[in-house]
């Protein structure tokens, strides 16, 4: 009797331990799941799974205050400006995949010049950006919308200062079987397109076959940046479609494969040959519009910090909206328009 | 020093046994209270009767989801089940050895494929398919995604189906043939009643392969959250392609908190899933119940004799 008892106090004990560094580790391993997982779950829908398959291990992280806090202090300290420009410490950037190229090759660069430096760059969604570095998770946060003052109240994020660090343009593409020899379209076609009023593409002179339409998920910028341009902003004006994918390399494989399909893509998506994409209103989908501005669709995409952000954030900022990178080859060739 | 090392063994199976039934209901208790949350942005009936799910419109009626998760599991199980008993009776009553083991080690290969594989298959194989035989839109939809399910459920209700089957004893045949019944009719009247809990277990645990897979559902099902789905070749969504797609662009913690009472709704699911399973196999684990199954049909095999004479009468 007594020596069950006993031993049941000392599984106790032993438990205790054990779940006193369960715990730590969940913290730590949270944190890391965050940032990292949701990092690439617009690339590789298994880190997807495993970020939403955890949601107590993220919630857990956004629940301890005290653990952030430790966490940003830390990268804080680290990251102290040294004399004659060089910075090192710590960088999280999460948010956009639409800007994840353009981000990782600042990242590269950057990190080439400043050697104590380590910046971690990852996607996750411009929506995912937003709420990370506003609940402290991130240093950076990439998004291809501002916040909305909705988001500034119920984030707790007054304080974001939005950052725009290229130019982005998106284009509305379709399977080249339906619109037959029809390679331009006008805005108001478009509009009764993707409001579900032209149901096929006979009429917009196209050929006999019904239009599918393809969207991307609620929340994505590529998304939010055809709604500014077709519904003023309003996405609600979206037909509900025949699907909506969570990324533009599913879209992109959907319109290339399924006749009829038209849905809409980021310029860095346009070189599938299987795919068309339409001029609008007589303008040309390619680099020299977007730079003129004749180009209508797209914008500005973000980098958001609560507050100025780190010493390493601002200066890493500086480098990435600075002439020398905005107009470098490797920016360019990604398919962005440099800010100013 | 012997009794030292009892101790400590005691202890820390003890304090494994404690760390997972601790962490279970830690689990259920976080998605619980977490998901609970919701009902202070709205209301109970506007979650679980609305017929739309639109966070555009901070809509958030459970119904879309919920009935996109049935409709699938259902389509599934109606295929699944019934390939699922004929493949594993194929494979214990009929199979030579050399075919028996090639089919073991391919459902044992189709057990461990990734669900993004699947996924990807569905995507490039499935879907174009579907398209052009159905002249359908897109061809992504729930009978996609039960045509994927068919496939990932198998080799759970296979291996299960079949260790039940195996596990009737050799006299439950001999008996059978020895009063002068087919092999049909012994497959049909004796073994399959004898292994009805281990098959029951079979298909409620495919079910909840179903129920619960999300990746290779997302990549085919179109993830539409704003209607009802009315027909199963147009966009729907499921419980958990709805949560993978939409928690990482969930700016509003309304939108949020309701994905996670999605999660704990799916939890709930599962759990009376579980239950399921044990009152279908008497309240004990899967392989113990096949086994203990076996005297209780013993038992009946009298009975069944009797019942198959009378049929040859």
């Amino acid at each position: 009797m007594f020596k069950s008892l006993r031993i049941g106090f000392l599984g106790l004990v032993i438990m205790a331990t054990l779940a006193a560094c369960g715990s730590t580790g969940t913290t730590t391993t949270g944190t890391n799941a965050t940032s990292s997982t949701s990092g690439s779950s617009a690339t590789t829908p298994a880190a997807t799974m495993a970020a939403t398959m955890m949601p107590a291990a993220t919630m857990s992280a956004t629940m301890m205050p005290a653990a952030t806090d430790a966490t940003m202090s830390a990268t804080a300290m680290g990251s102290t400006a040294m004399a004659g420009g060089a910075v090192s410490g710590k960088l999280t950037v999460a948010g956009s995949s639409a800007l994840l190229p353009m981000m990782q090759e600042a990242a590269k660069e950057f990190q080439a010049k400043n050697s104590g430096a380590q910046i971690t760059v990852t996607a996750g969604g411009s929506g995912a950006g937003r709420t990370q570095v506003c609940s402290g998770q991130i240093d950076i946060g990439d998004s291809d919308v501002k916040l909305s003052s909705d988001e500034r109240t119920k984030l707790n994020c007054a304080n974001a200062v939005e950052t725009p660090v290229a130019i982005q343009a998106f284009a509305p593409v379709a399977n080249k079987k339906g619109p037959g020899s029809v390679n331009s379209l006008t805005k108001d076609q478009l509009v009764k397109i993707f409001n579900g009023t032209t149901k096929n593409w006979k009429e917009v002179g196209g050929d006999d076959q019904p239009i599918v339409l393809v969207n991307r998920a609620k929340g994505s910028g590529t998304r939010s940046n055809m709604a500014k341009f077709l519904f003023a902003g309003d996405d609600k004006q979206f037909a509900t479609g025949q699907s909506e994918e969570d990324n533009s390399e599913t879209v992109r494989q959907t319109v290339s494969q399924a006749p009829g399909a038209i849905s809409y893509l980021g310029f860095a998506y346009l070189t599938n040959p299987d795919i068309i994409a339409f001029s609008v209103d007589g303008v040309k989908a390619d680099k020299a519009d977007i730079q003129s501005g004749a180009w209508k669709i797209g914008g500005p995409g973000y980098a958001i910090t609560k507050g100025p952000g780190s010493p390493l954030a601002q200066s890493f900022l500086q480098f990435v909206t600075s002439p020398d990178f905005q107009n470098s080859d490797a920016f360019g060739k990604l398919g962005f328009v440099p800010v100013k | 020093m012997g009794r030292r090392n009892a101790i400590l063994a005691q202890s820390i199976f003890f304090s494994a046994a404690a760390i997972l039934v601790l962490s279970t209901g830690a689990l259920v208790l976080f998605i619980g209270s977490t998901g609970l949350r919701v009902f202070s942005f709205i209301s109970p009936a506007s979650f679980f009767f609305g017929r739309s799910w639109d966070q555009n419109t901070q809509d958030f009626g459970v119904l879309p989801l919920l009935f996109g998760s049935l409709a699938t599991t259902l389509v599934t199980l109606i295929i699944s089940a019934p390939l699922a008993i004929a493949v594993s009776i194929f494979m214990v009553e009929i199979a030579p050895r050399p075919i028996r083991r090639i089919m073991r080690t391919a459902v044992e290969l189709f057990a461990s494929l990734p669900s993004v594989i699947y996924g990807l298959l569905g995507l490039t194989l499935v879907v174009p398919w579907l398209r052009e035989a159905l002249h359908v839109g897109l061809g992504k939809g729930i009978l996609a995604a039960a045509v994927v399910l068919v496939f990932m459920t198998q080799p759970t209700m296979v291996s299960i189906a079949e260790d039940a089957l195996r596990s009737l004893p050799e006299s439950l045949r001999e008996g059978a043939l020895a009063v002068g019944a087919t092999r049909w009719q012994m497959i049909w009247r004796v073994l399959l009643p004898a292994a009805r809990p281990g098959l029951l277990t079979a298909v409620i645990l495919g079910m909840g392969r179903a129920i619960g897979e999300t990746m290779a559902v997302q990549m085919v099902i179109g993830n539409i959250t704003s209607r009802i789905p009315n027909n199963l070749v147009s966009g729907a969504t499921t419980m958990p392609a709805a949560i993978v797609t939409q928690l990482p662009e969930a700016t509003s913690p309304e939108h949020r908190a309701a994905l996670i009472m999605v999660a704990f709704l799916l939890l709930v699911i599962t759990l009376i899933l579980i239950a399921g399973v044990r009152l279908a196999t008497g309240g004990k684990s899967t392989k113990a119940a096949t086994r203990r199954a076996v005297p209780a049909a013993q038992g009946g095999r009298a009975a069944a004799i009797a019942k198959l004479q009378g049929d040859k009468v």
